[in-house]
């Protein structure tokens, strides 16, 4: 299914690069990103499982959005990444959907989506893939989980938002239903690389509220998300039949000021797995986390920025000492938690190139894949680094 | 230091306000503070009569954009350019076009039905209509 409707993007996309110079009177509208960063994540197996250099950190993207009618448009964009371990590198169909506008005034917006669309619920979701749109190159983790990127950032299915100004701010209400396709790599890198069944989710749902001030500085905004899959064995497998349950809640707060920038996400998972390790096996960790982000504008052309991460996969046991007890020591404490201190900056050279760099010290491995069965002899030690410089250019 | 102050002061009234600036098909005649942000924020994207809106804009790093950001849509110029970032990447709008110079800017807007842009008060003439922004 996918290589067809990948095909059939690439000539939508492809199609305007013939006319581009009519792109404003026929309704056509076009844009793209390169970019490519060398990053290393020394005793860990984040990017790759030596720690040294690596080139995989690339991510191209083409998109366009044709005007069917006033109130009607297609969108459709293709990327190719390549992370390394954080997600299965390759071609993807990003997004492809008709948007209807079904209800434009000056103090409502109602838009309706159906197809393949990009998550609209997170503060950095939609364009987590556009290096220009997101304010480090790895994102943090306790939110902005690598390992679940395919699975959280879009959905097959409906969607709509709609948009209400009035004197006082503006709200802004988003609502999605669908599914995500899961490959086989998907599958293994989530569960473990041994697996050999295949993973299906039943269903995604999302609904989101966001308040901005009329002066538009100041945004809140709450995420309420649920996700179910199944697994099915292979005959030969020793694992179970099982089924996953994810319930996240999620509060989200933005501040920009002339020269300065506040963000921050907080979260509380509710992962419920039923079977797999055994048939009668039943367990509901509560895992939670969060961000504080400050970004600096130095000038129109410098941003600085410092994050604070922290994640723990279950909030009774934030040392992770009970993790490491029930495994006998097989799996360490440390693969119970995640936290990060990130410091870094971008320099835009011209309007269409920008340069970035940053580091993270992180403590703890609980945000690396796969996540069900811990890779412990690639990572083994709690405390490790990630440097990471990348040049990007859009057009 | 009360010389830089002097300075910047001096540079940004030497940049003239902007006026806004539509296609005489645009069915309005004024617009609230409010609906102008919408509009360059590509909420609003259909004027009334259900025509598209066009939204032109100048370099964003030309005096005139950064003056038309902070004092007719009090929004920064970087918060401006993210929302844009937002719509064109993911989907839900385009980026507007963007005119070199003003004489482009003027061109652009009568060339283009349901055109909106913004141009120093100077650079009125025939063929466009002037929309008057409420405080």
């Amino acid at each position: 299914m996918s290589s067809k409707v990948i095909a059939a993007l690439c000539c939508f996309i492809c199609a305007p690069c013939g006319f581009a110079a009519k792109a404003a009177d026929s309704g056509l509208n076009w844009n793209g990103f390169i970019a490519q960063g060398l990053i290393r994540a020394q005793d860990s197996s984040f990017v790759n499982d030596d720690g040294d250099w690596t080139a995989a950190l690339t991510e191209l993207g083409l998109n366009a959005r044709y005007q069917l009618a006033p109130a009607w448009h297609l969108s459709g964009q293709t990327v190719y990444l390549d992370g390394g371990n954080r997600y299965p590198p390759g071609l993807r169909l990003d997004y492809l959907f008709v948007d209807w506008a079904v209800h434009n005034t000056e103090a409502w917006q109602a838009n309706i989506y159906a197809g393949r669309f990009k998550n609209q619920h997170w503060l950095y979701s939609s364009t987590r893939d556009v290096p220009f749109t997101r304010p480090s190159i790895v994102l943090p983790q306790s939110v902005y989980f690598d390992s679940f990127r395919d699975i959280a950032v879009g959905t097959d299915g409906i969607a709509t938002q709609v948009r209400h100004s009035t004197m006082q701010g503006d709200l802004t209400f988003n609502w999605s239903y669908g599914t995500v396709p899961i490959t086989v790599e998907q599958s293994r890198q989530l569960l473990g690389q041994q697996t050999q069944g295949s993973t299906k989710m039943e269903h995604d749902h999302k609904v989101s509220l966001y308040w901005q001030s009329a002066d538009s500085r100041m945004s809140y905004g709450i995420v309420m998300q649920e996700a179910t899959f199944d697994y099915r064995r292979a005959g030969t497998e020793l694992l179970s039949d099982a089924h996953f349950i994810s319930q996240r809640v999620m509060l989200a707060a933005r501040y920009q000021a002339e020269y300065w920038e506040f963000a921050a996400e907080l979260q509380q998972e509710v992962v419920t797995t039923e079977g797999f390790f055994l048939p009668q096996f039943s367990r509901k960790q509560f895992g939670q986390g969060g961000y504080l982000m400050l970004q600096y504008h130095w000038s129109a052309d410098l941003r600085l920025f410092g994050t604070v991460d922290y994640a723990v996969i279950d909030k009774d046991d934030r040392q992770g000492k009970q993790l490491q007890q029930l495994t006998g020591g097989a799996i360490p404490a440390y693969f119970g938690y995640q936290h990060a201190l990130t410091f870094g900056g971008s320099v835009d050279l011209s309007p269409q190139w920008r340069l970035s760099a940053e580091m993270h010290w992180v403590k703890g491995t609980g945000r690396l894949a796969p996540v069900i069965q811990p890779d412990v002899a690639a990572n083994p030690r709690e405390y490790w680094q990630i440097m990471a410089v990348q040049l990007m250019y859009r057009f | 230091m009360r010389l830089l102050l002097l300075v910047m002061l001096l540079s940004t009234f030497s940049v003239p306000a902007a006026t806004v600036l539509a296609h005489p098909s645009v069915p309005v005649e004024s617009l609230t503070q409010a609906q102008l942000r919408n509009i360059f924020s590509l909420r609003q994207t259909l004027w009334p009569d259900g025509t598209p809106v066009r939204v032109i804009v100048m370099p964003v790093d030309t005096a005139l954009h950064q003056r038309f950001c902070r004092e007719q849509l009090r929004l920064f110029p970087y918060q401006l350019n993210n929302i844009w970032d937002k719509h064109s990447f993911s989907g839900t709008g385009r980026r507007p076009e963007q005119a070199a110079d003003t004489a482009a800017m003027l061109q652009l807007i009568r060339s283009m039905p349901g055109a909106i842009g913004y141009a120093a008060s100077a650079g009125v003439d025939a063929g466009i209509k002037e929309v008057r922004i409420e405080q």
